[in-house]
């Protein structure tokens, strides 16, 4: 019998399992989720450390309008947020139907569809208080916001400071501590 | 969070005490994870092709640098067996045959290879030069392999396919690594030590110096060969982004690379033959190939205010090579700059150009094996392309076209136009379409070199000396090829993937024998004897008064072929933690039907119709990873299908196992132990073409690896 169907067929060592582990476990998490569940995750929180400049969002009353283009995987996990609070404010996902409308998201997630696109929406951007994120390889030094990267199969972060600040917006220094490159300082 | 943490443990110990996987979590916390945690959650391997490839109109396949890790593999050409449809043959411990889509050979010569941009690929043999190329396998982030013609993009020589190895960025290679190994064989000990570091800027840099050895193997009779490879080589790379729009990437390196040789070189003095009942009229040469060199890459990236992207690249290298006492020295100056904006909604254009330079000073041995007609040679390459994306339907509908117009010394002026189509009609599959056409330039060797090689049968019959002329002289040009292909991809499930290609490929002017002329010498024809045909065979040992013919091949563009194929990728993940490859392709071959011309048998017949691979990838525990790699390729017929002649001896399909344990000791140290070919036979598994290099029978290989890396 497999350990696993041990464990169901005996909820009590399942129990002592949970226990023993959870008390005693000393090792690193090694749990793995999908790639798809880890960028939402991740999406998700940097939004908790970032400020909006005042004009852009009022705490309590606006909506903070989170886009998704070129990636309906994510759009489809995201869209678990819609409605949700983050701090003050409530999110909106949307998936924006053309490029004059990306200046109006508060957080625009580019995913690998538009990778040929990637400078020119970009530079579509201007200087609109967006803040770009993107699993497309080299996007926060290519002048993206914060980009996301696998190294050894974890998935790690980097941010474009002066892309950032460009756009108005303000992180927190205690995301940036956790950056694994941050560009433009 | 608590209960993510307590679910995080539970996973660990069902992992740990069984290598049955655990159920996925029914609910989705994954909200409820903090920055802190989602660095440390392991990203699950799905049976996905990322987007970008999906939406590619071309045959292309990513070999990632797990993927590299985990095949055991420690030289290029053998990470090369991971793609579909790439043929690699070993001529020996040190020596390989790398093509795809046909023409295999140790310089095949219509696939190119790039390593960051700057071209592998040889100008004076054609092809690549294996020996000198040992980048440390740590470095890479990933190799793309695209198969068919990809002229448009690449230039020339980009006629069956494109390798391009890509290195990793310093910003993600900061702190020590050392990467060592030690065993058998092929495996004998490798060390490389690298040190990074990033400034705040976010700039960074990387220093690795890689020391590789290996055994040498040996003969089909058992006999060993002088067959070993050292390698050292130190490589530099430099990444600084500069503001927003602005990238600068500096690279270098310098190698030293020493790999034993035995050659069979033609004699006719029977004394100094080595063993003329398997090898005929030669005696033996065991020498070292000594090369050595550097380069030196600067690339500048900018974003433009229209949204477009500029590039300039440049590369200065330098390269000597010594072979049985023939030596070449080359300097290769590069530009290449390219341009890519949007215009309009919805066309997305690249347009650009390349100038490239290769100084060839070559020194030969006298009375040797080669000749040659122009000692020193200077090879020019000039190019212009531009090609549009017209996006028809957003995510659906796209078609590419373009063009690139080449000049390069000895092929003059050609074209290389394409046409690509790519369908999108869910997001679960696509299909594409591309005809195109691709020149392959002549090579230094090709066109100014000539060869030696001769026949001493036994009894009564003359000696026959065979002397190849350079095919410069029959004014040899480009070979061009025009190919049709399509292709088709799928995600069935979330766990399988597949991916398809058929193609159909003409080849015109292809290298081979155009004529040959034969002279007898004095002791055959008396007064009617060629003085210069009895001093060339006496220079090869031939005793005075030995009845002998010269006979002068004359090579140039001759012959059409044919080539057809269909190629597969699939994968499967039938647990999270275990990943399934099968690759599969089949080729079929027409050289020269309905010509006057014979094929040339070491061209024509060293492609196997059929291979394929199987490989698994097991996680037995987080920690713990067992990797098995079953490869099928199929023989080498040698034979010329539209006559029924066999050309030289055919060689038997073979089967590869390697297997590999690895288990991650601590945070910094993985160890592992690799097994190569373990069913190797003793057969080799490619006839040496080109030089005329002993055959060797690969062996098998086990080695114990090291990676540790620190900050």
């Amino acid at each position: 019998m497999s350990a696993q169907a041990l464990l169901v067929k005996h909820p009590t060592r399942l129990f002592l399992l949970l226990l023993l582990f959870g008390v005693f476990g000393s090792r690193p998490c090694p749990a793995a989720l999908p790639e798809v569940q880890i960028k939402s995750a991740y999406v998700f929180n940097f939004i908790k450390f970032v400020v909006w400049p005042a004009a852009e969002t009022k705490p309590g009353k606006n909506k903070l309008r989170l886009c998704v283009i070129g990636s309906s995987e994510l759009y489809a996990s995201l869209s678990v947020l819609d409605g949700q609070r983050v701090g003050e404010y409530r999110l909106d996902v949307v998936r924006p139907g053309g490029d004059d409308r990306l200046r109006a998201c508060h957080v625009l997630y580019i995913g690998e569809l538009e990778q040929k696109r990637l400078v020119a929406i970009i530079k579509s951007l201007g200087n609109a208080p967006v803040l770009t994120i993107s699993d497309i390889p080299g996007f926060a030094e290519r002048g993206g916001g914060i980009g996301l990267l696998n190294r050894n199969d974890r998935m790690l972060f980097e941010v474009n400071l002066a892309a950032t600040r460009k756009a108005g917006l303000q992180l927190s220094g205690q995301m940036l501590n956790l950056a694994a490159n941050i560009f433009g300082k | 969070m608590k209960k993510f943490s307590i679910r995080c443990a539970l996973l660990a110990s069902l992992l740990a005490t069984s290598i049955t996987p655990p159920v996925a979590a029914e609910e989705q916390t994954w909200p409820e994870l903090s920055l802190g945690d989602l660095m440390k959650v392991g990203i699950e391997s799905a049976a996905r092709k990322s987007q970008s490839l999906s939406n590619t109109a071309a045959a292309v396949f990513v070999i990632s640098a797990s993927d590299i890790r985990r095949s055991g593999a420690l030289t290029i050409p053998e990470i090369l067996q991971l793609a579909p449809g790439v043929e690699v043959a070993r001529l020996g411990n040190n020596k390989f045959a790398v093509s795809i889509r046909g023409f295999n050979g140790r310089m095949a010569n219509k696939l190119l290879v790039m390593v960051d941009g700057r071209s592998i690929y040889s100008s004076l043999y054609g092809g690549v030069i294996w020996e000198a190329e040992n980048l440390p396998l740590e470095e890479i982030n990933r190799i793309e392999v695209i198969r068919g013609s990809a002229g448009l993009a690449w230039g020339s020589n980009a006629v069956n396919g494109v390798i391009n190895i890509i290195t990793r960025r310093t910003q993600d290679t900061v702190g020590w690594l050392v990467d060592s190994h030690a065993g058998s064989e092929t495996g004998k000990a490798g060390l490389a030590v690298r040190y990074g570091a990033k400034a705040d800027d976010g700039s960074a840099f990387r220093v690795t110096v890689n020391d590789q050895r290996r055994d040498g193997g040996k003969e089909v009779n058992g006999r060993e060969v002088q067959d070993f490879w050292n390698d050292t080589s130190l490589t530099f790379r430099y990444d600084r982004p500069d503001g927003i729009d602005t990238r600068w990437f500096f690279s270098g390196r310098v190698f030293d690379s020493h790999s034993d040789e035995t050659w069979l070189t033609p004699t006719f003095d029977p004394a100094a033959m080595y063993d003329a009942s398997q090898y005929g009229a030669a005696k033996i040469d065991t020498f070292v190939s000594q090369r050595n060199g550097g380069d030196l890459l600067g690339r500048f990236e900018r974003n433009t205010d229209g949204g477009g992207e500029v590039r300039v690249q440049t590369y200065f290298e330098k390269f000597q090579g010594t072979v049985s006492g023939t030596g070449n020295t080359h300097s290769t100056f590069d530009v290449d700059a390219q341009h890519r904006f949007p215009l309009g909604e919805s066309h997305d254009i690249v347009w650009g150009g390349n100038w490239r330079q290769t100084n060839h000073q070559t020194r030969m041995q006298p009375g040797g094996y080669l000749t040659t007609s122009e000692p020193d040679t200077a090879v020019n390459l000039t190019s212009l392309f531009a090609q549009d994306e017209w996006t028809v339907l957003p995510h659906t509908l796209s078609l590419q076209a373009g063009a690139r117009v080449e000049r390069q010394t000895y092929g003059g002026t050609a074209s290389q136009p394409s046409v690509r189509a790519l369908w999108t009609p869910s997001e679960q599959h696509s299909f594409w379409f591309a005809w195109s056409k691709a020149v392959r330039s002549p090579n230094v060797v090709q066109s100014t070199m000539g060869a030696n090689a001769v026949a001493f049968p036994a009894g009564a019959a003359p000696a026959i000396l065979i002397y190849a002329a350079p095919a410069g002289q029959n004014g040899f040009g480009n070979e061009k090829v025009r190919t049709v292909e399509f292709g088709h991809r799928a995600q069935w499930t979330p766990t399988f993937f597949s991916d398809l290609s058929a193609y159909s490929s003409k080849y015109e002017g292809t290298f081979g024998l155009l004529s040959q002329s034969t002279v007898p010498n004095s002791a055959l024809a008396g007064p009617g004897g060629d003085p210069a045909c009895d001093a060339t065979l006496a220079s090869f040992g031939l005793a005075a008064g030995t009845p002998g013919l010269c006979i002068t091949h004359q090579y140039g563009n001759a012959m059409p072929v044919r080539t057809r194929g269909v190629e597969l990728t699939s994968e499967w993940n039938p647990l999270p933690v275990w990943r399934l490859q099968v690759n599969a392709s089949r080729m079929w071959m027409d050289a020269g039907a309905g010509t006057p011309y014979a094929p040339d048998a070491l061209q024509y017949g060293s492609s196997p119709k059929y291979q394929g691979a199987l490989r698994s990838s097991y996680n037995l525990s987080p920690d713990r990873q067992f990797d098995l790699w079953l490869r099928r390729i199929g023989g080498l017929s040698h034979a010329d299908q539209n006559r029924g002649a066999s050309l030289a001896a055919p060689i038997a399909a073979r089967t590869e196992l390697d297997l590999r344990f690895a288990e991650q000791v601590n945070e910094s140290l993985e160890l592992s132990l690799t097994f190569q070919n373990l069913l190797s036979r003793n057969e080799i598994q490619f006839h040496p073409d080109y030089s005329p290099t002993l055959p060797v029978v690969p062996q098998r290989t086990v080695y114990l690896k090291a990676l540790w890396h620190g900050l």
